[in-house]
């Protein structure tokens, strides 16, 4: 069976969104184009109230453009953004961007037809962020959505077992 | 035309419980049931869990047969048929969700029961319950209902809320919380205050001081649901929260519900306060509080409610004027309650009866007490087959896994049935592998008597590694440690190709086991762990096969014992015909001949069809009236894709040859397959459309269509027995 691309090419959600990012949009379908380097990887999936992130040694540009194009996360930065992201991100687009940022003085701006992300800094390892706000949104006021946990295959027989089902 | 809403002896009820709610009385929603000449008021769904019909010991009367008061109920006064089918594999999470939605697992997301595997991109193995909320997301990251497109699958109380019905739920698979903390999350949110308390309850250290305090939340918030109507009175108050339904066809705005004891309880009392202790607890059918083992008032276990438990939350919520009500009861075979083990606090180990043992008879006979008394409390309610559609049904059946009886001549009656062997013959695979086979290629399974195989690293089907496993697995020859013979634990291989035709493949590729090995039912498969000797052969302890005690009715698998069960039909529009088991029929028809009766229309086609053998004229839409063609059709149409049907079954036969076969008959299978796959899912699409819009768009099947596709269907389902019988040189 077929498993998803490691750079998401797919069009984004929403096109509005994308009026004004045309450099980014360029950018993203030259990495789409490109071979991927080995061990740089970025994988997006889901819906704007449940996202997931699975990154791999991919900074955190890329990461927001391919969050941009699948979810209209849109974004300004006043630098570039090259730290390095590896791990997996789950929740609603506010809450992994959110994670993703951390570290950075940003303002998040959650609007009808998507989300903005202001980007100024990476901050000091002794900061705090220098601003952070991120307005509720609309569409998950209870915050991130979480997955069931995994298990392993004996916790599940476990689990299985323990219900008499 | 819609007609209102009647409360009948429930209304004062209703009123005061909207007073105390600090709602309005004027605001009680209007129930749209558009049932033929508005019979129906109510609808009861009630869900077994391995309760058979059929005769486990042909001495011993079977579980219906020692529940007069509800099969009498059935048979007296509607329809009962021996001759319905599960889906594949057969297990308690995957049959209740085809009941509920009337698909297969391929469309709702969950094939394989009570949990199952799935593929990181790393090729490694993780397990997700196939118990969770309806919107929660599975381990996986997608959701656990995911449907073709997906998205979550619509969810099955929508219809009934949509038409002004509230719709109760009661330990039935995922309309309510199954897992904590994850669907408290998943609802209230993380980080609620729901969440924190769950949360911190659950994570007290496990001793035996703080086993009840580790239970309070799985008390408070599994297993009870109450699904609202817009503007219903008994989701006008602060335990009730937004039902959000993201992904409902047409959208699912301005709903509410309550979740859990603590949120539904004070509600449905203040409806219904006969059903509850002057504290606002709900009782059982014997007017003690229900509550769990510690006696805490509530949810009273993990997901095995008596009959007395069960029917008595269900009678309470109907007395409170909630119309539709879905209720699960657990199987009798097993000893339930399992009484606190004093060492830890905690329900003690397992204990399976044999067919009839005295404690097992004892049960069933409390079960048949149960249901003499809801009956009996419902038609003083003014509930009865009148005005109410029962549907009835067991998930599965079961294989019995133990000796013989003593004396041989037991009856369970009048002479009690004893047993010196009981329980489920345990295997190791991966070590029997090992031992036998010099195997060591890494997989997990799901635990099972069909065990779901997920190797490694998700090699395709025609991998060597895949290739050579589903052979060495079909090897596998064990003792029975209660026959003493020799036996293979393979009976069919399915690999990806044949659980695609029978319906086990969903739109999450990650969730495709590499195979599937329907297998001897007196054996239960799993894999070792450090603890049972991972990485041993079987020369070392623990024993590679054994005998468990604590659990002996099998089932997963494709054994006709397993997967035919039965169901029951009462009330308006169902023909009282007693048994009869003339329709093959599957757990896919129930939902379409509910919706059919009450009138109503779900979002979304269904693999099964409305059982109108069942039922009267008069209950159907004109289209459906004396329909020959229909009936024609549907006939052909359950051989045709049910995986119990004819295609089924015979496919099954050609797989697990062609997959024991050289590789070259395995690439031509492959090539065979699909094509017959393909074929049957164009053929039966046409055909599900038809169906579907004679039952609810009141379109007549026309004679040429029938015709038509009669024709083609029995050209797939003969072209597959001749595969079955090994006429392999396919040149359709």
């Amino acid at each position: 069976m077929g498993r998803q691309l490691n750079i998401n090419c797919e069009p984004a959600g929403g096109a509005g969104g994308l009026r004004g990012y045309s450099i980014l949009m360029a950018a993203m379908a030259l990495i789409c184009l490109m071979a991927v380097p080995a061990g740089a990887q970025v994988w997006v999936s889901g819906r704007p109230d449940a996202v997931r992130v699975e990154a791999n040694n991919v900074s955190l540009e890329e990461v927001l453009t391919s969050l941009q194009t699948k979810f209209n996360l849109r974004y300004r930065a006043s630098g570039t953004l090259e730290r390095s992201i590896t791990g997996s991100y789950d929740g609603s687009l506010r809450y992994v961007a959110i994670r993703l940022l951390a570290g950075y003085d940003f303002v998040l701006k959650i609007e009808p037809d998507g989300m903005e992300a202001l980007i100024w800094r990476q901050s000091r390892p002794d900061d705090k962020p220098l601003v952070v706000k991120a307005l509720p949104a609309s569409d998950n006021p209870a915050g991130p959505i979480v997955r069931a946990p995994v298990m392993t295959a004996a916790e599940a027989t476990r689990n299985e077992r323990s219900q008499f089902r | 035309m819609r007609h209102k809403r009647i409360f009948g002896v429930a209304t004062p009820l209703l009123v005061g419980a909207a007073l105390l709610a600090g709602g309005s009385a004027t605001a009680q929603a209007a129930c749209g049931l558009q049932s033929a000449e508005n019979r129906i008021k109510h609808i009861v769904h009630i869900q077994f869990d391995n309760l058979h019909l059929r005769r486990d010991n042909p001495n011993v009367p079977s579980d219906l047969e020692q529940m007069p008061n509800l099969l009498n109920f059935m048979q007296n006064n509607g329809t009962v048929s021996g001759n319905h089918h599960t889906p594949l594999i057969s297990h308690t999470a995957t049959d209740i969700l085809t009941v509920l939605t009337g698909v297969y697992g391929d469309r709702m997301g969950v094939p394989v029961a009570n949990s199952y595997g799935f593929f990181r991109n790393d090729g490694s193995v993780g397990f997700s319950s196939s118990f969770l909320y309806w919107t929660a997301l599975s381990a996986d990251g997608a959701p656990e209902l995911v449907n073709e497109n997906g998205k979550t699958f619509p969810a099955p109380w929508a219809p009934f809320t949509r038409a002004g019905c509230d719709v109760g739920a009661y330990s039935i698979a995922n309309m309510e919380f199954e897992s904590l903390p994850a669907d408290v999350r998943t609802v209230f949110g993380v980080g609620s205050p729901e969440d924190v308390s769950v949360t911190a309850a659950l994570a007290l250290p496990r001793t035996p001081a703080n086993a009840p305090a580790r239970q309070a939340p799985n008390t408070d918030y599994l297993g009870i649901a109450l699904h609202c109507a817009a503007g219903s009175p008994l989701c006008n108050n602060g335990h009730a929260r937004t039902d959000a339904l993201p992904d409902e066809p047409g959208g699912y705005t301005g709903f509410k519900a309550l979740f859990g004891n603590v949120n539904v309880s004070p509600v449905i009392c203040g409806a219904a306060p006969g059903g509850c202790d002057g504290s606002g607890n709900v009782k059982d059918t014997d007017g003690a509080v229900i509550t769990d083992a510690y006696g805490r008032p509530g949810f009273p276990n993990i997901f095995s409610p008596t009959a007395k438990q069960s029917l008595g939350y269900a009678a309470t919520m109907l007395e409170a004027g909630v119309p539709i009500v879905y209720v699960y009861v657990a199987d009798t075979h097993d000893r339930n309650p399992l009484p606190l083990d004093p060492s830890t606090n905690l329900p003690g180990a397992a204990h399976a009866f044999g067919p009839g043992e005295a404690e097992y008879v004892a049960q069933l006979k409390a079960y048949d007490v149960a249901f003499g008394k809801f009956f009996a409390r419902l038609a003083t309610d003014g509930i009865t087959k009148d005005n109410t559609l029962f549907i009835v049904t067991a998930d599965e059946n079961d294989h019995f896994v133990g000796g013989t009886p003593s004396p041989a001549n037991c009856n369970g009656i009048t002479l009690p049935c004893s047993y010196t062997q009981v329980g489920e013959i345990d295997t190791f695979l991966d070590r029997l592998l090992l031992t036998q086979r010099g195997n060591t290629t890494p997989f997990d399974i799901h635990s099972d008597d069909a065990p779901t195989f997920y190797i490694h690293g998700n090699p395709g089907p025609t991998d060597p590694l895949t290739r050579t496993l589903e052979k060495d697995v079909d090897a596998l020859q064990v003792t029975n440690p209660i026959t003493n013979k020799l036996e293979k634990l393979n009976v069919f291989l399915a690999d990806r190709s044949e659980m695609a035709l029978l319906h086990m493949i969903t739109s999450r590729a990650d969730r495709s086991p590499s195979f599937t090995m329907f297998g001897d039912p007196d054996y239960f498969n799993q894999n070792s762990t450090a603890s049972t000797g991972a990485g041993k052969d079987c020369s070392q302890p623990p024993a590679c096969v054994a005998e468990g005690p604590g659990f002996a009715w099998n089932h997963g698998d494709v054994q006709k014992e397993i997967t035919r069960t039965w169901m029951g039909m009462v009330g308006p529009g169902v023909r009282h015909f007693g048994r009869d088991d003339r329709v093959f029929s599957d757990h896919t028809d129930l939902r379409p001949t509910m919706i059919a009766l009450a009138g109503l229309k779900d979002d979304y086609q269904h693999d099964g069809r409305v059982l109108i053998e069942f039922l009267h004229d008069s209950a159907l839409p004109r289209s459906l009236r004396g329909s020959e063609n229909f009936l024609e059709l549907a006939e052909v149409y359950k051989q045709l894709n049910a995986p119990l049907g004819s295609v089924g079954l015979n496919s099954l036969v050609y797989a697990n040859r062609s997959i024991l076969s050289d590789d070259a008959s395995y690439g031509q299978f492959l090539v065979t397959l699909a094509d017959v796959t393909s074929e049957r899912d164009a053929v039966a699409g046409e055909i599900k459309s038809l169906l579907d819009a004679a039952a609810f768009d009141n379109q007549r099947i026309g004679e040429h269509d029938e015709d038509s596709l009669v024709h083609r269907a029995h050209a797939i389902i003969d072209r597959v027995e001749d595969l079955a019988r090994g006429h392999d040189h396919d040149h359709h």
